[in-house]
């Protein structure tokens, strides 16, 4: 049974470009989504698109390599590559009205910054007298991508992500 | 007729989701026995009870990233009352520098905010991923490395944790259904200190259940399977060797203490993993042997950095 999970969640990823049809709409599910020149994390950083933000899936050229997905922004205007596990098929609502916020528990509208969110964590913190100090000291490591790039590849390795 | 028929289904539904778990102040409670009674004849009633379910059924088996994201962040801070941290810059730096590069090639490269490592300042030999990719990672657990290699192959298990969503999978089913009802109601309402009392109570619950099985009782033997075998993938798809995690499971199986309160207590004996990591490394296709030099680079940053840690 196992197996045929690990199966049918592999096919999913691994033909996800084939999953998605043009001119779908998707929404970016993480804080901020890189768009690239090519599909691979060693593409070129086009712009970027932040969390909501409403995408259309342009027509996949032929050989696409898997878990990348050719896109286009809100209004047509940054067009590229993002992986697919940064996109969601539901809308994502980041400034909900209460008639919106009834909606998202459709299942289709997810509602941003609902249900556990700050005010949730900072209630939790103060009841647990939580200190958070090394796990924002954490995010606050971020490397560039550029740098990864580099300490991949001068060791010898992949750098463009996926499987190979 | 179908009026009845409808409700018997939603009072079937509403018990199987409630479980095991307690529930909290939602009315579930109400639900049922508004249900049995037959108190909801009229259809928006019952429309209202019936979405009321599918938003339970729905958040119950989703937990967007974003929320995932406070669930991580509060699973770390709680982890690190039990182990400071290691404030060794460098040292954090290239753990990250490393870990990004792996979660490229892992099967979930995007979550919230992307993956973040931390070395805690223990000699206990200890790891946790826990969710939305928080990594928390031992010095006695990475004295257990030689090589950039073997340190990639740390890392890249509990990669394979966070990828495939372990923590969650440690929420108990009541809990689930608990947490759902809250969420559920939160969907529908405006945020006041009635509904965030419930919400954090719900939320602490969810933690508790993760920290409680990452620290005290440990994932089951598959989980912990599937984690390794996602680590050798990644490892393979990268380009580093995946028998280095065998060589840190070796080096660690003399190191573990039998009562120990780490991964002698929370893992599966570092024999039994060797014997089907062995399996599935023959049925990888050998990784491309890298030049002399770029062994010699990845060596010398690891020299540079893990020395003396």
């Amino acid at each position: 049974m196992r197996k045929m999970q690990w199966c049918l969640a592999a096919c999913l990823l691994l033909t996800a470009g084939a999953l998605f049809a043009a001119n779908q709409q998707m929404s970016v599910t993480v804080k901020t989504a890189r768009v690239l020149a090519t599909p691979g994390y060693t593409g070129r950083l086009l712009g970027t698109l932040s969390y909501g933000d409403r995408v259309t899936i342009l027509d996949q050229p032929a050989g696409s390599p898997k878990g990348w997905l050719k896109i286009a922004g809100p209004g047509g205007k940054l067009q590229g590559w993002v992986n697919v596990t940064a996109l969601t098929e539901k809308e994502i609502v980041v400034k909900a009205s209460a008639d919106v916020q009834q909606s998202a528990s459709s299942g289709d509208v997810a509602a941003a910054g609902k249900g556990f969110n700050s005010d949730v964590e900072a209630q939790y913190k103060q009841d647990q007298n939580l200190d958070y100090t090394w796990v924002d000291n954490m995010e606050a490591y971020e490397v560039a991508p550029d740098a990864v790039d580099v300490f991949l590849t001068s060791g010898g390795l992949m750098a463009q992500g996926g499987a190979q | 007729m179908r009026t009845l028929i409808r409700a018997a289904l939603l009072v079937s539904l509403t018990l199987a989701l409630a479980g095991c778990g307690s529930l909290g102040g939602f009315g579930i409670a109400d639900v049922v026995s508004g249900a049995a009674s037959g108190d909801i004849s009229s259809s928006s009633k019952l429309e209202g009870l019936q979405k009321t379910g599918e938003a339970i059924q729905s958040a119950s088996q989703e937990i967007t990233p974003e929320q995932e994201y406070y669930i991580g962040r509060a699973v770390a801070a709680t982890v690190l009352t039990i182990y400071k941290p290691w404030d060794n810059a460098k040292a954090n730096e290239y753990l990250n520098t490393l870990g990004e590069g792996l979660s490229r090639a892992s099967i979930l490269p995007e979550t919230f905010t992307g993956y973040h490592f931390l070395i805690m300042d223990t000699d206990d030999i200890n790891a946790f991923g826990a969710p939305s990719g928080f990594v928390l990672v031992s010095r006695g657990l990475l004295r257990c490395a030689a090589t950039e290699d073997e340190v990639a192959a740390v890392l890249a298990h509990e990669i394979g944790h966070v990828s495939l969503k372990h923590g969650l999978k440690a929420i108990s089913q009541g809990r689930w259904t608990e947490a759902a009802l809250q969420l559920a109601k939160f969907a529908g309402s405006n945020s006041d200190s009635g509904v965030l009392r419930s919400l954090t109570d719900s939320f602490g619950g969810v933690i508790g259940d993760i920290v409680k099985t990452m620290v005290t009782s440990g994932y089951s033997r598959d989980l912990e399977k599937d984690a390794d075998l996602e680590a050798i993938r990644i490892l393979h798809d990268v380009g580093y060797d995946p028998q280095a995690l065998v060589r840190v499971l070796k080096r660690m199986e003399t190191r573990l203490k039998p009562d120990g309160k780490d991964f002698a207590k929370t893992h599966p004996d570092p024999e039994v993993r060797i014997a089907y990591l062995n399996d599935a490394i023959k049925k990888q296709t050998p990784v491309a042997p890298t030049a002399a030099r770029q062994v010699k680079a990845r060596q010398a940053r690891y020299q540079s950095v893990m020395t003396g840690i």
